[in-house]
């Protein structure tokens, strides 16, 4: 076996080392993040595993706060090379006392790692510390590459810190923004470490596959979990005896218990979603992020926005009027019997039996009123949980992307979800719930299979 | 733990074994502490670490047990069916026999090979129609259903278990070979039972085969007798020849009894036509279908194992298997009270009452400097970017200017460090009143913890222009 790639992880206090490794590492509970000064005071090893294997450990430094006065400090030691002077700087007193934060820094890199990357708070101005601490690094010849942190914050002054890094002789960079990282640019993080470390080409290459792979397994997870819930709420179906129906009240409460099961479905979707990206309900990180609020489930019956769906799946201004059915506001996204329903019954006859039909006609004859969700409610959610997705993807912070759904920002690609979900739509059987092994089902399973690559497909942002 | 009698453990049944637990898990998850730990000390892949955990899960259940009881239980399921088959095939034919002793050869061909050549077309027409989607035969469904319904020493996932199987076997779109190789077994067992059933009865019996027929004629007869009796006949089965067919037809009808008779030797060669025919239009077939069900479910069932790892129940499995990783180390651990020591200049002289500095540290290029309606008439006003150069030159400006106050401008955005706190103390010798002013939006908040934190109580904080007048004001009174 390979010996692990060893990368310190370096940078003036704040600029972000430790939430680099967390994303890295995808370790949400990993050290401690604050923006209080100097959180991190000792370092600390990390390992990025693939597989069960130490691929890549990492040590967490503290900042290299007092660069200035210890760059002075090692210009006045006597020795020949520069990382003589850091190991004299090691060996001597002030490594315990002045500068000990330093000391640790220094000491992590020249015995313990590889290479290094130094994370840069771009939105900082390039100040005398900053091209001491490069400078102080350089000196203990080891690769060491730039990670430049906040690239896309206003304000960032990135050209001013190019400019820096090429003064101080670092050609190699990567702009990274490690709560909201560009799609992929942790895979170009490890191959351009590939260009500092020649030797460890090929373990960085078998890192950076490994990695596409992981990514695109839990985008794929991800696409089921939300495939699953669409084929819940679709395959959803209540039963309401006519006398019920016709008393408002009780038709009130039949229809608001029906939308809080279907929240309680996307409620479900979203913890799901969480955990395939190793996220916690409660992180910090995601806290103001609006599609956890909870607030846009109850978008999911918004009529305005209904509206605006059934327009993008060409039904016009006939939601909630079904084929004779009563439209009113209470109704939105729900339906009532209605032909499409059971054109799906009649098509999943085919291949689930022809009890679903048979229970149908019955309850036509006697008089029952069966609910189902509408499409465009359908293509709501699927365009939720996709946004959802994405952005637990990219981790990103809500500001960067505020999600409101509007009609312009329903991806129109998403019909073709909403139109391979209608044999769920014959098939109450396939919704998950207590004691109910729906998702067990072969055809279940086939449906939700299709239905996850139909969103993966919508996936990319760019593709819409 | 005592080791069970570990069943075979194949792809198949390890694919299934972790359907069914999930399955299982799907109503709650199973206390599985114990299994994980074992899994991921046993295991080293992370796939098959989620293999292990689920069978070992499984086996907590009795699962692989299970299914080692219907492999022995499968056997005897199929050797009930055949025998209902072939008791089916052979009543039929019995309910064709004629008076007495005289059998209708052709009806009984009819009759013993008529259902199966029936199921056959169907599994032939289903598998070109669906390939691999399809179920397989319903001969070879119900097998599968009873093995696993029958109430012999059942155990109580037993259900749960039959889906997982056809859902594995669906999904790798072989159940149609499991349960066709079933139904083949089935048949192929059923014709064995009928040609010994046949072959006894015409060992020891002088049955009279005839035919007969209201519309057809005996040319026709002839033809189909020499059709169906060409390829038994290839394997040396004797067939009757047009004479024979012509003694024995209509037998019944005729007035006298001599001539339906023939003779010996032709109605050898029909007991040996109908023999042949069951063998080479029954037997064969089905045993050749079975060796190829048999063949293409070994090859799909070897194909199986690699866990679908895009699936969020496994990622799931897979951070808490990640979990078990030993924690983050601390290599090299904080030390406390390793405070810097900076030596302290003794206390410049005081210096004109009144008088005031105003520096600017690690101020961003674009902070208005000096800042408007502040200091207007300090004695020093510096703005430096924090280089050692600079450092030195305002202290020993400072040094020379003696201000009574001084006010300390940083970035309140910037984050509090040591390289500042090292600044501060160095100024602390140069003014009897020293304030610091986190200029900008936020983080003053921070500011005012640093300072405590680092124990700089002697310093005041302002956090505005009004407050940073109010301060310089102070000094007059």
């Amino acid at each position: 076996m390979t010996e692990p790639l060893r990368i310190a992880i370096v940078g003036h206090t704040n600029a972000g080392k430790t939430s680099l490794l967390r994303t890295l590492t995808r370790k949400v509970d990993f050290g401690e993040v604050s923006d209080r000064p100097g959180t991190t005071r000792h370092a600390e090893t990390i390992d990025l595993r693939i597989d069960g294997a130490v691929a890549v450990r990492f040590i967490d430094t503290p900042g290299l706060e007092d660069s200035v006065a210890l760059l002075d400090y090692l210009n006045t030691l006597a020795a020949d090379t520069r990382p003589e002077r850091v190991r004299a700087f090691l060996r001597g007193p002030e490594a315990s006392r002045s500068f000990e934060q330093e000391a640790k820094v220094l000491r992590a890199l020249t015995e313990s790692a590889d290479a290094a990357m130094i994370v840069i708070d771009t939105r900082e101005p390039v100040l005398p510390k900053y091209r001491a601490e490069l400078e102080i690094l350089s000196w203990c010849a080891k690769p060491i590459m730039p990670v430049l942190n906040f690239v896309r914050s206003v304000g960032t002054r990135l050209p001013e810190w190019h400019q820096a890094l090429l003064e101080s002789g670092l050609h190699a960079r990567v702009e990274f923004d490690v709560v909201a990282p560009f799609n992929g640019s942790e895979r170009q993080l490890y191959g351009d470490l590939a260009t500092l470390l020649p030797a460890r080409r090929q373990q960085l290459a078998g890192i950076v596959d490994a990695l596409t792979l992981q990514a695109r397994e839990r985008r794929l997870a991800a696409c089921r979990v939300a495939a699953s819930t669409l084929i819940d709420v679709a395959a959803m179906r209540r039963a309401l005896p006519a006398e019920e129906f016709a008393d408002e009240l009780r038709q009130q409460a039949f229809v608001r218990a029906f939308q809080d099961d279907v929240r309680r479905h996307a409620r479900r979707a979203v913890d799901d979603l969480l955990a395939v990206f190793a996220f916690r309900p409660d992180d910090a990180e995601l806290a103001e992020m609006p599609q956890l609020g909870g607030r846009w489930e109850d978008d999911l019956f918004n009529p305005e926005l209904l509206k605006e769906a059934g327009k993008r799946l060409g039904l016009g201004a006939a939601i909630g009027a079904g084929l004779g059915m009563v439209a009113d506001v209470a109704m939105a996204g729900l339906s009532l019997g209605a032909a499409t329903t059971l054109g799906a019954t009649l098509g999943g006859a085919a291949s689930g039996g022809w009890r679903p039909l048979w229970r149908k006609l019955e309850n036509r004859l006697n008089g029952v009123q069966e609910l189902t969700v509408e499409d465009p409610v359908l293509l709501l959610l699927a365009d939720h949980l996709l946004d959802l997705a994405r952005a637990l993807e990219q981790r990103g912070h809500a500001a960067l992307h505020k999600l409101r759904v509007t009609d312009e920002q329903v991806d129109p690609g998403l019909d073709e979800v909403v139109r391979a979900l209608g044999p769920a739509r014959g098939h109450p059987d396939w919704e998950r719930g207590d004691r109910r092994r729906g998702a067990g089902d072969a055809d279940r399973q086939a449906l939700e299979s299709d239905v996850a690559r139909a969103l993966d497909r919508r996936f990319e942002p760019a593709a819409a | 733990m005592t080791a069970q009698p570990a069943p075979d453990r194949t792809p198949l049944t390890t694919a299934v074994v972790l359907d069914a637990v999930r399955r299982i898990e799907s109503d709650g998850p199973l206390d599985d502490q114990a299994a994980l730990q074992q899994a991921f000390r046993t295991r080293s892949t992370r796939a098959e670490q989620i293999a292990e955990r689920g069978w070992l899960l499984g086996q907590r259940l009795g699962l692989p047990a299970e299914l080692a009881r219907w492999r022995g239980l499968g056997g005897g399921v199929a050797a009930l069916l055949a025998v209902a088959m072939a008791l089916a095939g052979l009543g039929m034919a019995r309910a064709v026999l004629g008076e007495g002793r005289s059998i209708n050869a052709i009806a009984a061909f009819v009759s013993l090979l008529g259902l199966h050549a029936a199921m056959l077309a169907v599994w032939l027409l289903a598998l070109l129609l669906f390939q691999g989607r399809w179920a397989g035969p319903w001969l070879g469904r119900l097998a599968l259903w009873l093995t696993a319904r029958l109430p012999l020493e059942r155990g109580p996932h037993a259900p749960t278990l039959l889906q997982s199987l056809t859902a594995v076997l669906q999904r790798q779109r072989l159940l149609g070979w499991l349960t066709g190789a079933l139904s083949h077994g089935i048949w192929s067992l059923a014709f064995v039972i009928m040609l010994a059933a046949l072959a006894f009865g015409f060992a020891f019996h002088a049955y009279r085969l005839t035919w007969e027929s209201t519309i057809l004629s005996a040319a026709f007869f002839q033809r189909f007798v020499q059709v169906t009796g060409a390829l038994p006949g290839l394997l040396g089965f004797p067939v009757p020849d047009a004479a024979a067919v012509q003694s024995v037809g209509n037998a019944v009808a005729a007035d006298t009894g001599v001539r339906a008779w023939g003779d010996a030797t032709s109605q050898r060669q029909w007991a040996w036509w109908l023999m042949g025919c069951v063998a080479v239009y029954g037997l064969l077939p089905r045993l050749l279908l079975l060796a190829l069900s048999v063949q293409r479910f070994k090859a799909g069932a070897r194909r199986l194992g690699a866990l679908e790892m895009a699936d969020p129940y496994v990622q799931r499995l897979l951070q808490r298997l990640d979990a078990l990783e030993p924690p983050p180390q601390v290599i090299d651990p904080e030390r406390p009270a390793g405070g810097a020591d900076v030596p302290r200049a003794p206390h410049a002289a005081p210096g004109a009452p009144g008088s005031l500095a105003l520096i600017g540290f690690e101020l961003p290029p674009e902070a208005a400097w000096p800042p408007p309606g502040v200091a207007a008439d300090a004695v020093l006003l510096e703005r430096i970017a924090g280089s050692a150069r600079e450092r030195q030159a305002v202290m020993a400006r400072l040094a020379e200017a003696r201000p009574a106050a001084l006010l300390l401008a940083v970035h309140a955005a910037s984050s509090p460090d040591r390289g500042t706190a090292r600044f501060v103390r160095e100024l602390q010798p140069h003014a009897s009143r020293l304030a610091l002013w986190p200029m900008g939006e936020g983080g003053a908040a921070r500011w005012r913890q640093w300072l405590e934190s680092e124990g700089f109580t002697a310093l005041a904080l302002v956090e505005s222009t009004q407050d940073a007048a109010n301060w310089i004001a102070s000094a007059h009174d």
